[in-house]
Protein backbone atom coordinates (compact mmCIF):
# COMPACT_ATOMS: atom_id res chain seq x y z
CA UNK A 1 0.00 0.00 0.00
CA UNK A 2 1.98 3.16 -1.18
CA UNK A 3 0.52 6.00 1.49
CA UNK A 4 2.51 9.82 1.29
CA UNK A 5 2.93 9.84 4.53
CA UNK A 6 6.23 8.83 7.17
CA UNK A 7 5.24 7.76 10.47
CA UNK A 8 1.93 5.90 11.15
CA UNK A 9 1.68 7.32 14.81
CA UNK A 10 2.20 10.91 13.59
CA UNK A 11 -0.45 11.44 10.90
CA UNK A 12 -2.76 13.74 12.51
CA UNK A 13 0.12 15.77 14.01
CA UNK A 14 2.38 15.83 10.87
CA UNK A 15 -1.07 17.03 8.79
CA UNK A 16 -1.74 19.63 11.15
CA UNK A 17 1.69 21.37 10.95
CA UNK A 18 1.04 21.09 7.38
CA UNK A 19 -2.21 22.66 7.12
CA UNK A 20 -1.19 25.40 9.87
CA UNK A 21 2.20 25.87 7.47
CA UNK A 22 -0.79 27.31 4.73
CA UNK A 23 -2.89 29.25 6.91
CA UNK A 24 -1.05 30.56 9.89
CA UNK A 25 -1.75 34.02 9.01
CA UNK A 26 -5.22 33.32 9.76
CA UNK A 27 -5.27 30.29 11.93
CA UNK A 28 -3.10 29.21 15.13
CA UNK A 29 -2.78 25.76 16.05
CA UNK A 30 -2.76 24.28 19.67
CA UNK A 31 -0.23 21.52 19.00
CA UNK A 32 -0.52 19.85 22.15
CA UNK A 33 -4.24 19.46 21.92
CA UNK A 34 -4.36 19.19 18.24
CA UNK A 35 -7.13 22.26 17.77
CA UNK A 36 -7.11 24.41 15.35
CA UNK A 37 -8.99 28.25 15.37
CA UNK A 38 -9.19 31.85 14.16
CA UNK A 39 -5.95 33.80 14.83
CA UNK A 40 -7.93 36.46 16.38
CA UNK A 41 -10.52 34.15 18.03
CA UNK A 42 -10.34 36.82 20.83
CA UNK A 43 -11.23 39.77 19.42
CA UNK A 44 -13.81 37.79 17.02
CA UNK A 45 -17.53 40.22 16.92
CA UNK A 46 -19.32 37.31 17.79
CA UNK A 47 -20.93 36.17 21.04
CA UNK A 48 -20.99 32.37 20.84
CA UNK A 49 -17.82 30.43 19.47
CA UNK A 50 -18.70 27.21 17.63
CA UNK A 51 -16.58 24.26 18.08
CA UNK A 52 -16.49 20.99 15.76
CA UNK A 53 -14.37 17.97 15.40
CA UNK A 54 -14.00 14.61 15.47
CA UNK A 55 -11.86 12.14 14.69
CA UNK A 56 -9.22 12.57 11.67
CA UNK A 57 -9.96 10.74 7.81
CA UNK A 58 -12.51 13.58 7.42
CA UNK A 59 -10.37 16.13 5.83
CA UNK A 60 -10.90 18.72 4.75
CA UNK A 61 -13.66 18.59 7.70
CA UNK A 62 -13.29 20.01 10.19
CA UNK A 63 -10.23 22.30 10.52
CA UNK A 64 -10.91 23.86 7.06
CA UNK A 65 -14.04 25.16 7.89
CA UNK A 66 -12.69 27.03 10.25
CA UNK A 67 -12.50 30.63 9.57
CA UNK A 68 -14.87 33.94 9.85
CA UNK A 69 -18.49 33.22 9.32
CA UNK A 70 -18.17 29.23 9.93
CA UNK A 71 -16.04 26.93 12.74
CA UNK A 72 -14.30 29.13 15.35
CA UNK A 73 -12.48 26.16 16.82
CA UNK A 74 -11.67 22.35 15.23
CA UNK A 75 -10.39 19.81 17.43
CA UNK A 76 -8.55 16.49 15.92
CA UNK A 77 -8.54 13.33 17.12
CA UNK A 78 -6.70 10.43 16.05
CA UNK A 79 -7.82 8.34 12.91
CA UNK A 80 -11.86 7.41 13.07
CA UNK A 81 -11.40 8.28 16.65
CA UNK A 82 -12.83 11.50 18.27
CA UNK A 83 -11.07 13.94 20.55
CA UNK A 84 -10.58 13.58 24.42
CA UNK A 85 -12.90 15.29 26.75
CA UNK A 86 -9.58 17.31 27.63
CA UNK A 87 -9.42 17.86 24.10
CA UNK A 88 -12.41 19.45 23.53
CA UNK A 89 -11.95 21.02 26.99
CA UNK A 90 -8.58 22.70 25.81
CA UNK A 91 -10.84 23.97 22.90
CA UNK A 92 -13.43 25.65 24.94
CA UNK A 93 -10.57 26.86 27.04
CA UNK A 94 -9.29 28.68 24.60
CA UNK A 95 -12.60 30.88 24.19
CA UNK A 96 -12.94 34.03 26.37
CA UNK A 97 -14.88 33.41 29.37
CA UNK A 98 -17.26 35.95 28.41
CA UNK A 99 -18.51 33.95 25.65
CA UNK A 100 -21.11 31.44 24.85
CA UNK A 101 -20.07 27.76 23.04
CA UNK A 102 -21.96 25.64 20.55
CA UNK A 103 -20.30 22.35 20.29
CA UNK A 104 -21.59 20.54 16.98
CA UNK A 105 -21.16 17.15 17.21
CA UNK A 106 -21.34 14.38 14.49
CA UNK A 107 -23.96 11.65 15.99
CA UNK A 108 -21.26 8.58 16.82
CA UNK A 109 -21.41 7.28 20.05
CA UNK A 110 -17.30 7.82 21.38
CA UNK A 111 -18.10 11.46 19.93
CA UNK A 112 -21.19 12.53 21.62
CA UNK A 113 -19.86 10.88 24.85
CA UNK A 114 -16.61 12.70 24.49
CA UNK A 115 -17.74 16.08 23.69
CA UNK A 116 -20.88 16.09 26.48
CA UNK A 117 -18.24 14.98 29.00
CA UNK A 118 -16.09 18.30 28.39
CA UNK A 119 -19.46 20.25 28.08
CA UNK A 120 -20.70 19.23 31.72
CA UNK A 121 -16.62 19.78 32.67
CA UNK A 122 -16.81 23.15 31.39
CA UNK A 123 -19.69 24.23 32.91
CA UNK A 124 -18.67 23.74 36.00
CA UNK A 125 -15.86 26.16 35.16
CA UNK A 126 -18.93 28.48 34.72
CA UNK A 127 -18.76 28.53 31.05
CA UNK A 128 -21.70 28.85 29.00
CA UNK A 129 -21.83 25.65 26.77
CA UNK A 130 -24.66 24.15 24.69
CA UNK A 131 -24.48 21.65 21.93
CA UNK A 132 -26.01 20.77 18.08
CA UNK A 133 -25.90 16.80 17.45
CA UNK A 134 -25.93 15.74 13.80
CA UNK A 135 -27.93 12.85 12.39
CA UNK A 136 -28.27 13.02 9.08
CA UNK A 137 -27.22 9.70 8.01
CA UNK A 138 -30.30 7.93 6.68
CA UNK A 139 -28.61 4.23 5.50
CA UNK A 140 -29.86 1.34 7.27
CA UNK A 141 -28.90 0.03 11.18
CA UNK A 142 -26.73 -3.33 10.07
CA UNK A 143 -29.21 -5.33 11.97
CA UNK A 144 -31.68 -6.16 9.97
CA UNK A 145 -34.19 -3.41 11.57
CA UNK A 146 -34.47 -1.14 8.66
CA UNK A 147 -34.00 1.26 11.23
CA UNK A 148 -31.99 4.65 9.52
CA UNK A 149 -28.44 4.70 11.35
CA UNK A 150 -28.52 8.70 12.00
CA UNK A 151 -25.03 8.80 12.50
CA UNK A 152 -23.31 12.68 11.66
CA UNK A 153 -21.70 12.81 7.91
CA UNK A 154 -21.29 15.15 5.39
CA UNK A 155 -24.29 17.45 6.36
CA UNK A 156 -22.82 18.75 9.41
CA UNK A 157 -20.83 20.82 7.03
CA UNK A 158 -24.09 22.69 5.97
CA UNK A 159 -24.59 22.95 9.77
CA UNK A 160 -20.83 24.18 10.40
CA UNK A 161 -21.94 26.93 7.68
CA UNK A 162 -25.41 27.78 8.59
CA UNK A 163 -24.75 27.72 12.25
CA UNK A 164 -21.46 29.99 11.94
CA UNK A 165 -22.75 32.68 9.59
CA UNK A 166 -26.04 33.16 11.78
CA UNK A 167 -23.29 33.42 14.71
CA UNK A 168 -21.45 36.16 13.14
CA UNK A 169 -24.85 38.10 13.21
CA UNK A 170 -24.75 37.52 16.50
CA UNK A 171 -27.20 35.42 17.59
CA UNK A 172 -27.62 34.08 20.95
CA UNK A 173 -26.15 30.72 22.28
CA UNK A 174 -29.98 29.65 22.76
CA UNK A 175 -31.37 30.73 19.24
CA UNK A 176 -27.82 29.21 17.27
CA UNK A 177 -28.56 26.03 18.90
CA UNK A 178 -32.50 25.83 18.02
CA UNK A 179 -31.16 26.74 14.27
CA UNK A 180 -29.03 24.25 14.38
CA UNK A 181 -31.29 21.54 15.55
CA UNK A 182 -34.24 23.13 12.84
CA UNK A 183 -31.21 22.60 10.25
CA UNK A 184 -30.73 19.03 11.37
CA UNK A 185 -34.30 18.01 11.42
CA UNK A 186 -33.84 18.62 7.90
CA UNK A 187 -31.19 17.06 6.93
CA UNK A 188 -30.39 13.65 4.99
CA UNK A 189 -27.43 12.49 3.25
CA UNK A 190 -26.55 8.78 1.78
CA UNK A 191 -23.83 7.65 -0.12
CA UNK A 192 -22.67 4.84 -2.60
CA UNK A 193 -19.04 3.68 -2.43
CA UNK A 194 -16.77 2.29 -5.67
CA UNK A 195 -14.23 0.95 -3.42
CA UNK A 196 -13.38 1.10 0.68
CA UNK A 197 -11.36 2.87 2.61
CA UNK A 198 -7.89 1.66 3.27
CA UNK A 199 -7.03 3.36 7.11
CA UNK A 200 -3.12 3.20 7.79
CA UNK A 201 -3.28 2.95 10.97
CA UNK A 202 -5.66 -0.90 10.44
CA UNK A 203 -4.66 -3.96 8.44
CA UNK A 204 -7.73 -5.20 5.97
CA UNK A 205 -10.85 -3.41 4.99
CA UNK A 206 -14.11 -2.97 6.44
CA UNK A 207 -15.63 -4.16 3.22
CA UNK A 208 -14.94 -6.01 -0.12
CA UNK A 209 -16.56 -5.08 -3.49
CA UNK A 210 -16.09 -6.59 -6.84
CA UNK A 211 -14.72 -4.37 -9.64
CA UNK A 212 -17.79 -3.70 -11.08
CA UNK A 213 -19.53 -3.48 -8.19
CA UNK A 214 -20.95 -0.58 -6.24
CA UNK A 215 -22.21 -0.78 -2.09
CA UNK A 216 -24.93 2.18 -1.03
CA UNK A 217 -25.59 3.66 1.71
CA UNK A 218 -21.96 3.16 3.15
CA UNK A 219 -20.67 5.20 6.47
CA UNK A 220 -17.68 7.34 6.83
CA UNK A 221 -15.76 5.12 8.97
CA UNK A 222 -16.68 1.75 7.07
CA UNK A 223 -19.77 1.39 7.94
CA UNK A 224 -22.09 -1.05 6.07
CA UNK A 225 -24.63 -0.12 3.31
CA UNK A 226 -27.62 -1.49 2.58
CA UNK A 227 -27.07 -3.28 -0.86
CA UNK A 228 -24.50 -3.64 -3.24
CA UNK A 229 -25.25 -3.92 -7.01
CA UNK A 230 -23.44 -4.20 -10.30
CA UNK A 231 -22.70 -0.67 -11.56
CA UNK A 232 -23.42 0.77 -15.15
CA UNK A 233 -23.48 4.47 -14.82
CA UNK A 234 -23.59 7.78 -12.80
CA UNK A 235 -27.32 7.79 -13.52
CA UNK A 236 -27.48 4.62 -12.07
CA UNK A 237 -26.25 5.84 -8.57
CA UNK A 238 -28.19 9.28 -9.12
CA UNK A 239 -31.55 7.98 -9.13
CA UNK A 240 -31.10 5.45 -7.01
CA UNK A 241 -29.87 7.71 -4.32
CA UNK A 242 -32.47 10.57 -5.44
CA UNK A 243 -35.70 7.80 -4.68
CA UNK A 244 -34.32 6.99 -1.29
CA UNK A 245 -34.11 10.61 -0.35
CA UNK A 246 -37.35 11.44 -2.24
CA UNK A 247 -39.69 8.66 -0.01
CA UNK A 248 -37.84 10.14 2.93
CA UNK A 249 -39.08 13.59 2.00
CA UNK A 250 -42.17 12.92 0.34
CA UNK A 251 -41.41 16.34 -1.36
CA UNK A 252 -43.99 18.64 -3.48
CA UNK A 253 -43.12 20.01 -6.34
CA UNK A 254 -41.56 23.60 -5.64
CA UNK A 255 -40.58 22.83 -2.41
CA UNK A 256 -37.12 23.81 -1.89
CA UNK A 257 -33.76 22.03 -1.09
CA UNK A 258 -30.00 22.77 -1.18
CA UNK A 259 -28.35 20.25 -2.02
CA UNK A 260 -24.15 18.93 -1.64
CA UNK A 261 -22.85 16.26 -3.61
CA UNK A 262 -19.71 15.45 -1.64
CA UNK A 263 -16.41 13.33 -2.90
CA UNK A 264 -15.88 11.27 -0.12
CA UNK A 265 -12.10 10.94 -0.60
CA UNK A 266 -10.86 9.64 -4.11
CA UNK A 267 -13.25 10.40 -6.21
CA UNK A 268 -12.23 13.30 -9.32
CA UNK A 269 -13.97 16.44 -9.48
CA UNK A 270 -14.44 15.42 -12.67
CA UNK A 271 -16.96 12.78 -11.96
CA UNK A 272 -18.46 14.73 -8.90
CA UNK A 273 -19.41 17.60 -11.47
CA UNK A 274 -21.04 14.46 -13.82
CA UNK A 275 -23.14 13.32 -11.18
CA UNK A 276 -24.00 16.71 -10.27
CA UNK A 277 -25.70 16.95 -13.26
CA UNK A 278 -27.80 14.01 -13.32
CA UNK A 279 -28.75 15.06 -9.97
CA UNK A 280 -29.88 18.71 -11.47
CA UNK A 281 -31.69 16.53 -14.52
CA UNK A 282 -33.52 14.50 -11.93
CA UNK A 283 -34.38 17.95 -9.74
CA UNK A 284 -35.92 19.30 -13.26
CA UNK A 285 -37.81 16.18 -13.62
CA UNK A 286 -39.52 16.16 -9.58
CA UNK A 287 -39.43 20.23 -10.25
CA UNK A 288 -38.36 20.72 -6.74
CA UNK A 289 -36.66 24.01 -6.57
CA UNK A 290 -33.07 23.87 -5.59
CA UNK A 291 -31.48 27.43 -4.26
CA UNK A 292 -28.41 26.46 -3.43
CA UNK A 293 -25.56 23.61 -4.78
CA UNK A 294 -22.61 22.99 -3.15
CA UNK A 295 -20.31 20.33 -5.01
CA UNK A 296 -16.74 19.48 -3.76
CA UNK A 297 -14.92 17.07 -1.31
CA UNK A 298 -16.02 18.28 1.76
CA UNK A 299 -16.46 15.28 4.60
CA UNK A 300 -14.60 12.21 3.72
CA UNK A 301 -13.71 8.35 4.18
CA UNK A 302 -10.14 8.78 3.60
CA UNK A 303 -9.08 7.62 0.48
CA UNK A 304 -12.62 5.84 -0.38
CA UNK A 305 -13.74 6.28 -3.75
CA UNK A 306 -17.38 7.28 -3.76
CA UNK A 307 -19.74 10.24 -3.04
CA UNK A 308 -22.56 11.30 -0.81
CA UNK A 309 -25.75 13.27 -1.69
CA UNK A 310 -27.14 15.32 1.11
CA UNK A 311 -30.62 16.87 0.77
CA UNK A 312 -31.42 20.31 3.38
CA UNK A 313 -35.26 21.06 3.26
CA UNK A 314 -35.27 25.00 3.40
CA UNK A 315 -37.40 25.43 6.12
CA UNK A 316 -36.23 29.13 6.61
CA UNK A 317 -35.12 31.79 4.48
CA UNK A 318 -32.17 32.39 6.20
CA UNK A 319 -30.93 29.21 5.87
CA UNK A 320 -30.42 30.00 2.46
CA UNK A 321 -28.83 33.56 3.35
CA UNK A 322 -26.38 31.89 5.29
CA UNK A 323 -25.51 29.06 3.21
CA UNK A 324 -24.57 31.89 0.42
CA UNK A 325 -22.70 34.45 3.09
CA UNK A 326 -19.41 35.02 2.58
CA UNK A 327 -16.34 33.97 4.32
CA UNK A 328 -12.66 33.06 4.82
CA UNK A 329 -13.13 28.96 5.49
CA UNK A 330 -10.37 27.57 3.37
CA UNK A 331 -12.54 25.07 2.37
CA UNK A 332 -16.34 25.82 1.97
CA UNK B 1 -25.18 6.92 -28.56
CA UNK B 2 -25.91 4.96 -25.17
CA UNK B 3 -29.78 5.41 -23.83
CA UNK B 4 -29.49 7.64 -20.75
CA UNK B 5 -31.40 6.58 -18.72
CA UNK B 6 -32.50 10.23 -16.98
CA UNK B 7 -33.65 10.82 -20.66
CA UNK B 8 -35.86 8.17 -20.65
CA UNK B 9 -37.01 9.32 -17.44
CA UNK B 10 -37.77 12.68 -18.67
CA UNK B 11 -39.90 11.61 -22.21
CA UNK B 12 -41.61 9.44 -19.28
CA UNK B 13 -42.50 11.88 -17.31
CA UNK B 14 -43.58 13.72 -20.30
CA UNK B 15 -46.36 11.50 -21.54
CA UNK B 16 -47.38 11.03 -17.77
CA UNK B 17 -48.08 14.47 -17.66
CA UNK B 18 -50.16 14.46 -20.83
CA UNK B 19 -51.74 11.65 -19.91
CA UNK B 20 -53.57 13.16 -17.27
CA UNK B 21 -55.62 15.13 -19.52
CA UNK B 22 -55.64 13.27 -22.69
CA UNK B 23 -56.31 9.56 -23.59
CA UNK B 24 -53.14 7.71 -24.51
CA UNK B 25 -54.38 6.69 -28.00
CA UNK B 26 -54.52 10.81 -28.96
CA UNK B 27 -51.37 11.43 -27.78
CA UNK B 28 -48.42 11.09 -30.44
CA UNK B 29 -44.63 10.41 -30.18
CA UNK B 30 -44.61 14.26 -31.49
CA UNK B 31 -46.44 16.04 -28.85
CA UNK B 32 -44.73 14.03 -26.10
CA UNK B 33 -40.97 15.22 -27.62
CA UNK B 34 -42.24 18.50 -27.84
CA UNK B 35 -43.68 18.37 -24.34
CA UNK B 36 -40.63 17.72 -23.18
CA UNK B 37 -38.70 20.02 -25.48
CA UNK B 38 -36.46 17.22 -27.15
CA UNK B 39 -36.16 16.55 -30.81
CA UNK B 40 -38.26 13.76 -32.13
CA UNK B 41 -35.60 11.84 -33.68
CA UNK B 42 -34.50 11.20 -29.82
CA UNK B 43 -37.57 9.13 -28.69
CA UNK B 44 -36.88 6.95 -30.83
CA UNK B 45 -32.93 6.18 -29.47
CA UNK B 46 -34.97 5.11 -26.32
CA UNK B 47 -37.94 3.72 -27.59
CA UNK B 48 -39.49 2.12 -30.50
CA UNK B 49 -42.62 3.01 -30.04
CA UNK B 50 -45.37 4.85 -27.54
CA UNK B 51 -46.34 1.05 -26.26
CA UNK B 52 -42.43 0.20 -25.39
CA UNK B 53 -42.55 3.59 -23.42
CA UNK B 54 -45.72 2.90 -21.57
CA UNK B 55 -44.26 -0.65 -21.24
CA UNK B 56 -41.18 0.84 -19.71
CA UNK B 57 -42.91 3.03 -17.25
CA UNK B 58 -44.56 0.61 -15.63
CA UNK B 59 -41.67 -1.92 -15.42
CA UNK B 60 -39.67 1.03 -13.87
CA UNK B 61 -41.69 2.26 -11.50
CA UNK B 62 -43.20 -0.25 -9.79
CA UNK B 63 -39.37 -1.34 -9.72
CA UNK B 64 -37.99 1.70 -8.09
CA UNK B 65 -41.01 1.67 -5.68
CA UNK B 66 -41.13 -1.87 -4.21
CA UNK B 67 -38.11 -3.94 -5.17
CA UNK B 68 -35.25 -1.02 -4.90
CA UNK B 69 -36.76 -0.35 -1.41
CA UNK B 70 -36.51 -4.21 -0.20
CA UNK B 71 -33.27 -3.81 1.39
CA UNK B 72 -33.63 -0.01 2.43
CA UNK B 73 -36.98 -0.35 4.20
CA UNK B 74 -39.34 -2.13 6.54
CA UNK B 75 -42.12 -4.02 4.62
CA UNK B 76 -45.02 -1.73 6.43
CA UNK B 77 -43.38 1.30 4.82
CA UNK B 78 -43.13 0.02 1.57
CA UNK B 79 -46.83 -0.10 1.92
CA UNK B 80 -47.37 3.19 2.66
CA UNK B 81 -44.99 4.61 0.21
CA UNK B 82 -46.24 2.44 -2.64
CA UNK B 83 -50.39 3.30 -1.90
CA UNK B 84 -48.59 7.29 -1.78
CA UNK B 85 -47.18 7.04 -5.19
CA UNK B 86 -50.44 5.21 -6.91
CA UNK B 87 -52.41 7.93 -5.52
CA UNK B 88 -50.06 10.58 -6.54
CA UNK B 89 -49.99 9.14 -10.26
CA UNK B 90 -54.34 7.92 -10.27
CA UNK B 91 -54.95 9.98 -13.01
CA UNK B 92 -52.38 8.47 -15.58
CA UNK B 93 -52.92 5.19 -14.27
CA UNK B 94 -57.08 5.48 -14.38
CA UNK B 95 -56.14 6.57 -18.16
CA UNK B 96 -53.34 3.65 -18.65
CA UNK B 97 -56.00 0.93 -18.06
CA UNK B 98 -58.20 1.60 -21.01
CA UNK B 99 -55.23 1.19 -22.99
CA UNK B 100 -56.32 -2.39 -24.37
CA UNK B 101 -52.79 -3.20 -26.31
CA UNK B 102 -50.24 -2.82 -23.75
CA UNK B 103 -51.68 -3.94 -20.26
CA UNK B 104 -48.31 -5.36 -18.66
CA UNK B 105 -48.91 -2.77 -15.69
CA UNK B 106 -50.24 -6.12 -13.99
CA UNK B 107 -47.33 -8.65 -14.90
CA UNK B 108 -45.25 -5.92 -13.87
CA UNK B 109 -46.64 -4.78 -10.41
CA UNK B 110 -47.33 -8.69 -9.56
CA UNK B 111 -43.60 -9.55 -10.07
CA UNK B 112 -42.25 -6.92 -7.88
CA UNK B 113 -45.68 -7.01 -5.53
CA UNK B 114 -44.30 -10.84 -4.77
CA UNK B 115 -40.61 -10.00 -4.25
CA UNK B 116 -42.52 -8.03 -1.56
CA UNK B 117 -44.68 -10.43 0.05
CA UNK B 118 -41.67 -12.69 -0.20
CA UNK B 119 -39.43 -10.53 1.85
CA UNK B 120 -42.12 -10.23 4.06
CA UNK B 121 -42.97 -13.70 4.49
CA UNK B 122 -38.84 -14.78 4.90
CA UNK B 123 -38.66 -11.89 7.76
CA UNK B 124 -42.34 -13.39 9.98
CA UNK B 125 -40.72 -16.98 8.86
CA UNK B 126 -37.18 -15.75 10.53
CA UNK B 127 -39.03 -13.97 13.44
CA UNK B 128 -40.63 -17.04 14.87
CA UNK B 129 -38.00 -19.49 13.81
CA UNK B 130 -40.69 -21.81 11.44
CA UNK B 131 -39.64 -23.00 8.09
CA UNK B 132 -41.64 -23.53 4.94
CA UNK B 133 -40.33 -25.06 1.56
CA UNK B 134 -39.86 -23.02 -1.40
CA UNK B 135 -42.97 -24.25 -3.66
CA UNK B 136 -45.28 -23.24 -0.87
CA UNK B 137 -43.99 -19.96 -0.41
CA UNK B 138 -44.11 -19.14 -3.55
CA UNK B 139 -47.40 -20.06 -4.03
CA UNK B 140 -48.80 -18.26 -0.76
CA UNK B 141 -46.73 -14.77 -2.08
CA UNK B 142 -48.21 -15.26 -5.38
CA UNK B 143 -51.94 -15.30 -3.90
CA UNK B 144 -51.21 -12.61 -2.29
CA UNK B 145 -49.61 -10.45 -5.08
CA UNK B 146 -52.52 -11.43 -7.23
CA UNK B 147 -55.14 -10.42 -4.74
CA UNK B 148 -52.96 -6.92 -4.33
CA UNK B 149 -52.80 -6.23 -7.54
CA UNK B 150 -56.40 -6.29 -8.51
CA UNK B 151 -57.31 -4.39 -5.26
CA UNK B 152 -55.11 -1.88 -6.00
CA UNK B 153 -56.85 -1.76 -9.78
CA UNK B 154 -59.90 -1.74 -8.81
CA UNK B 155 -58.97 1.23 -6.17
CA UNK B 156 -57.48 3.24 -8.66
CA UNK B 157 -60.32 2.73 -10.93
CA UNK B 158 -63.03 4.01 -8.05
CA UNK B 159 -60.79 6.96 -7.83
CA UNK B 160 -58.65 6.13 -4.99
CA UNK B 161 -62.13 7.13 -2.20
CA UNK B 162 -60.43 4.92 0.70
CA UNK B 163 -57.45 7.20 1.73
CA UNK B 164 -53.76 5.71 0.87
CA UNK B 165 -53.01 5.41 4.53
CA UNK B 166 -56.16 3.09 4.71
CA UNK B 167 -55.57 0.99 2.44
CA UNK B 168 -51.99 0.19 3.52
CA UNK B 169 -53.31 -0.37 7.11
CA UNK B 170 -55.46 -3.08 5.65
CA UNK B 171 -52.42 -4.64 3.54
CA UNK B 172 -50.40 -4.66 6.86
CA UNK B 173 -53.44 -5.77 9.26
CA UNK B 174 -54.01 -8.75 6.40
CA UNK B 175 -50.50 -9.76 6.69
CA UNK B 176 -49.74 -9.54 10.63
CA UNK B 177 -53.90 -10.96 11.09
CA UNK B 178 -53.65 -13.77 8.46
CA UNK B 179 -50.18 -14.53 7.43
CA UNK B 180 -48.69 -15.04 10.29
CA UNK B 181 -51.23 -17.55 11.26
CA UNK B 182 -51.05 -19.12 8.32
CA UNK B 183 -47.76 -19.66 8.44
CA UNK B 184 -47.85 -21.04 11.97
CA UNK B 185 -50.65 -23.64 10.45
CA UNK B 186 -48.69 -24.52 6.95
CA UNK B 187 -45.19 -24.83 8.75
CA UNK B 188 -46.85 -27.26 11.70
CA UNK B 189 -48.49 -29.41 8.86
CA UNK B 190 -45.16 -31.57 8.60
CA UNK B 191 -46.03 -32.52 4.67
CA UNK B 192 -45.20 -28.92 3.78
CA UNK B 193 -42.23 -28.30 6.03
CA UNK B 194 -38.92 -27.97 3.98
Amino acid sequence: MKKILNDVDTIVQDMLQGFYFEHKHRVAYDAQHHIIYQKDLANANQDVAIISGGGSGHEPDSFGYVGEGMLSLAVNGQIFVPPTPEQVLAAIRLVNKDKGILLIIKNFQADVENFLAAEARAKTEGRQVDHVIVNDDVSIEDDASYNKRKRGVAGTVFVHKIVGAAAREGYSLQNLKAIGEAVVSNLHTLGVALTPAMNPTQSGVPFTLEDNEVYYGIGIHGEKGYRKEAFFSSEQLAIELVNKLKSLYRWEEGDAFALMINGLGATPLMEQYIFANDIRRLCALENINVTFVKVGTQLTSLDMKGISLSFLKIDDPNWEKWLKAEGDAPHW
Amino acid sequence: MSASMITKKTIANALKKLMEKESFHKISVSDIMSACQMRRQTFYYHFQDKYELLSWIYKEETKENITDFLDYEKWEIIFDSLFYYFHKNQRFYRNTFKVTEQNSFQDYLFEHTKNLYIKIIDELLSESHLVMTGVIKQTLASFYSHGFVGTVKEWIENYCVVPPSDMALLMKHMINNQVVLLLQQTSDSSSLRG
